[in-house]
C-alpha cells in the first residue's frame, strides 16, 4: 500500500484539509481494485489509516439476503463476517436506519441512539478484542445503502460527532467503489455461468448424439446387407430418416449454443461472398431438383468483399436456402447477391407457403415455428432463423423480410462491405 | 494371400459388428480390437492393409495415441489409418497440412481447441493436431477421416481408395 503523505493523526481533524494529492491517493487505492474482497480490504486499510483507528471494517450490503458482508484480515488470514441488517449490531442498525452515528463506548448505554439498538460482542469475544469508540457511516449510492463504513478505537482522541460529515464525504466514494465491486462480481459470475452452460450443452449434445448416431449406423448396415423387402425396407428407411432429423436437431441446438456463446464459429477474415455463396448454393441443387423446384443463383461479376466469420456466413446462407427449399412445394427459390453503396445484399426469394402476418414478430425467437409450418408436417426445429438473426446482427448487418402467406417469402440480408 | 486385412478398433461392440458385417460382405478379412493395447499387438502380428480407429475409448484420445504408436512402430508405420470420428474436419488447400495446423494454432479462436482435424482438399493428405492432458500439442498424420454416423457406401469408398494406394 502506498504511504499516505499527510500526518496520520486525523481523527477529530478537518477532513477538508486533506490535500488534493492525498485524496487522489485514497481514490486510487479504493478504485484500483476489482472484486468485492479486494475492494473491502483496500478501503478498510484506507479508512483505518485516514482515521488513525485500530480497526476499520467496510461491509458490503447484500440486497437479496438483507445481510452485511465483510472480510476481516488478521495478519494474512481472512475471516468472513456476515451480519443481518437489523438492530442486533451497530453496523446492522446503521444500514437499516441509513443513519450515521458515533458511539463513545460500545459497552455503554446506546439507548440515546435508538432504544432497540444492541452491540454485538461476539467478534470481540472470539478475537479477544475490546471495542471502545465506534463511528458508523452508511455508504449510499443512488439512495441505496451499498455498505457500511465502520471504524473502531481511535488511536488519538475518541471519535466525535464532528467526524461524521467529512467521513460521509469519503463514504460516498466508498459507495461507488462498492457498487463497482458488486457489478464486477456479478459479471464474473455471469461469465462463469455462461461457460458452464456452454460446457453443459457440449456434453449434452455429445451424449445425445452418440447413441442416435450408432443406431443410425446400425440401420444403414442392415439396409446395406439385407435383401430388399417390400415391407421392411421402407420402414427401415423411415427410421433412418427420423434419426437423421434427430441428428440435425441436435446439431442445430449445438450451433445455436455456439452462436449464443459469442465465440467465433470459424475464420473471421475478409471473404469474397461470391465464391462462398456459390459453393453453399451448390449443396442444395440436388435436394431442390428432387422436389422439382427451380433453384437459381444470380451473382455479380465482381467480388463482394465482407469481413465476416466465414462459418457464420455459411450458416446464414444455408439456413435461408434450406428453409426456402423446405417450405416451397412448387415454383422456385432464387438466391441473388449484389452490392449497393456500402452494403452487400443477399436475397433469398421463394414461392413457398409464406409466413402468416401474426407470426412475423416471433419468427426470430428460438424454437418458434410459424403456424402454417407446424401444420405442414415439415420437420423443423425453429432454431435456424433465430441463429440467422443473431449472426446478421453480430456482423453489423440488417435482416429484412417480405412475405405473404401462400405466395412466398423473400429474406434480405445486408452486410457492411469491407472498405480499405 | 490376396485377401486384404482390415483392423477395426472401437470400444463399442455394436460399431465393431456393423463395420465387420459391411467389410466382410465386400470380401475383406476383418480383425477387431477394443482398446489401444490389444490393437497394437494385433497390428504387429497381422500387419493389416488398413486400420480404422475410433477416437474416444477408455481414455479421451486413445485413438490418436494408437495412431501415434502405429506410426512410430517400425513394423506398423506404413499401415494407412482411417480415423472414425464425429469431430468436424477442417479443410485446407495449403500443401502442408501440418504447417496449416500449426497456423490454426496461432489463431486465438482455434488455440483453445483440444483437437484440430485437417484435410487437404486436393491431395487428401490429413492429420490431427491435438493437445494432451499435460498441454503438449501433438501432430499425428493419418490417411483420412470417416464421419460418424458411418455410411456403408462411404466406408467402402474410403477403404477401397486407401487400400489401392
Amino acid at each position: 500500500m502506498a504511504k499516505i503523505t499527510e500526518p496520520n493523526n486525523l481523527a477529530n481533524k478537518d477532513f477538508n484539509k486533506l490535500s488534493q494529492k492525498h485524496l487522489f491517493e485514497l481514490y486510487e487505492q479504493m478504485f484500483g481494485e476489482v472484486g468485492t474482497v479486494n475492494v473491502l480490504q483496500k478501503t478498510s486499510e484506507v479508512v483505518s489509516q485516514v482515521l488513525n483507528a485500530e480497526r476499520a471494517t467496510i461491509f458490503i450490503a447484500i440486497k437479496e439476503t438483507q445481510e452485511l458482508k465483510s472480510v476481516a484480515f488478521i495478519g494474512n488470514v481472512s475471516q468472513s463476517i456476515i451480519i443481518p441488517i437489523n438492530n442486533e449490531s451497530l453496523a446492522g442498525y446503521c444500514a437499516k436506519a441509513k443513519r450515521s452515528f458515533v458511539v463513545p463506548d460500545a459497552y455503554g448505554d446506546l439507548k440515546y441512539i435508538d432504544p432497540g439498538i444492541k452491540f454485538d460482542k461476539s467478534w470481540d469475544e472470539i478475537n479477544n478484542f475490546r471495542t471502545r469508540d465506534v463511528i458508523c457511516i452508511p455508504a449510499i449510492f443512488k439512495g441505496e445503502v451499498m455498505g457500511i463504513v465502520q471504524a473502531i478505537n481511535s488511536k488519538g482522541n475518541p471519535f466525535h460527532e464532528s467526524d461524521i460529515t467529512p467521513l460521509e464525504n469519503i463514504s460516498q466514494f466508498i459507495a461507488y467503489a462498492l457498487y463497482h465491486a458488486r457489478l464486477y462480481d456479478e459479471l464474473a459470475t455471469l461469465k462463469g455461468l455462461e461457460k458452464e452452460k456452454a460446457e453443459f450443452m457440449r456434453v449434452l449434445v455429445h451424449e445425445l448424439r452418440s447413441p442416435v448416431a450408432t443406431s443410425k449406423m446400425l440401420i444403414s448396415t442392415i439396409l446395406f446387407t439385407m435383401k430388399e423387402d417390400p415391407q421392411i425396407t421402407p420402414a427401415l428407411n423411415k427410421i433412418g430418416n427420423r434419426m437423421d432429423q434427430l441428428l440435425v436437431l441436435v446439431e442445430d441446438i449445438l450451433h445455436m449454443s455456439r452462436i449464443k456463446s459469442g465465440n467465433p464459429l470459424g475464420d473471421i477474415n475478409i471473404f469474397d461472398l461470391v465464391v462462398e455463396t456459390k459453393s453453399t448454393f451448390e449443396k442444395y441443387i440436388e435436394e431442390a431438383g428432387a422436389k422439382g423446384l427451380i433453384l437459381k443463383i444470380e451473382l455479380p461479376d465482381n467480388p463482394v468483399q465482407v469481413r465476416i466469420d466465414i462459418h457464420g456466413y455459411r450458416l446464414i446462407l444455408s439456413n435461408l436456402i434450406s428453409n426456402g427449399v423446405k417450405y416451397t412445394s412448387t415454383g422456385s427459390v432464387v438466391v441473388s447477391l449484389g452490392q449497393n453503396n456500402n452494403w452487400a445484399i443477399l436475397k433469398i426469394k421463394d414461392t413457398g407457403m409464406g409466413i402468416p402476418k401474426n407470426d412475423i414478430p416471433n419468427l426470430f425467437t428460438e424454437f418458434f415455428r410459424a403456424t402454417n409450418a407446424r401444420k405442414s408436417k415439415i420437420m423443423g426445429t425453429g432454431v435456424g432463423l433465430a441463429g440467422v438473426k443473431e449472426l446478421v446482427t453480430r456482423f453489423g448487418g440488417i435482416l429484412e423480410l417480405n412475405t405473404e402467406e401462400n405466395k412466398g417469402s423473400e429474406f434480405i440480408v445486408r452486410l457492411p462491405l469491407f472498405s480499405k | 494371400m490376396n485377401v486384404k486385412k482390415i483392423l477395426v478398433v472401437d470400444d463399442d461392440v455394436d460399431i465393431l459388428n456393423a463395420m465387420s458385417t459391411i467389410l466382410k460382405s465386400e470380401g475383406y478379412y476383418v480383425i477387431t480390437a477394443n482398446n489401444k493395447k490389444e490393437a497394437l499387438k494385433l497390428a504387429q502380428d497381422v500387419i493389416p492393409h488398413l486400420a480404422i480407429l475410433d477416437v474416444m475409448m477408455t481414455t479421451h484420445y486413445e485413438g490418436f495415441e494408437l495412431a501415434e504408436d502405429l506410426i512410430n512402430d517400425p513394423v506398423c508405420k506404413n499401415i494407412p489409418i482411417l480415423m472414425h470420428t464425429s469431430i468436424e474436419v477442417l479443410s485446407t488447400s495449403e500443401a502442408s497440412v501440418m504447417d496449416m495446423a500449426r497456423e490454426f494454432r496461432q489463431d486465438p479462436k482455434y488455440r483453445e481447441l483440444q483437437v484440430i482435424l485437417l484435410k487437404n482438399i486436393h491431395s487428401g493428405k490429413a492429420g490431427i493436431d491435438y493437445r494432451t492432458e499435460d498441454g503438449k500439442a501433438v501432430w499425428v498424420p493419418v490417411s483420412g477421416f470417416l464421419k460418424k454416423p458411418m455410411d456403408p457406401k462411404k466406408l467402402i469408398e474410403e477403404v477401397k481408395s486407401l487400400i489401392s494406394k
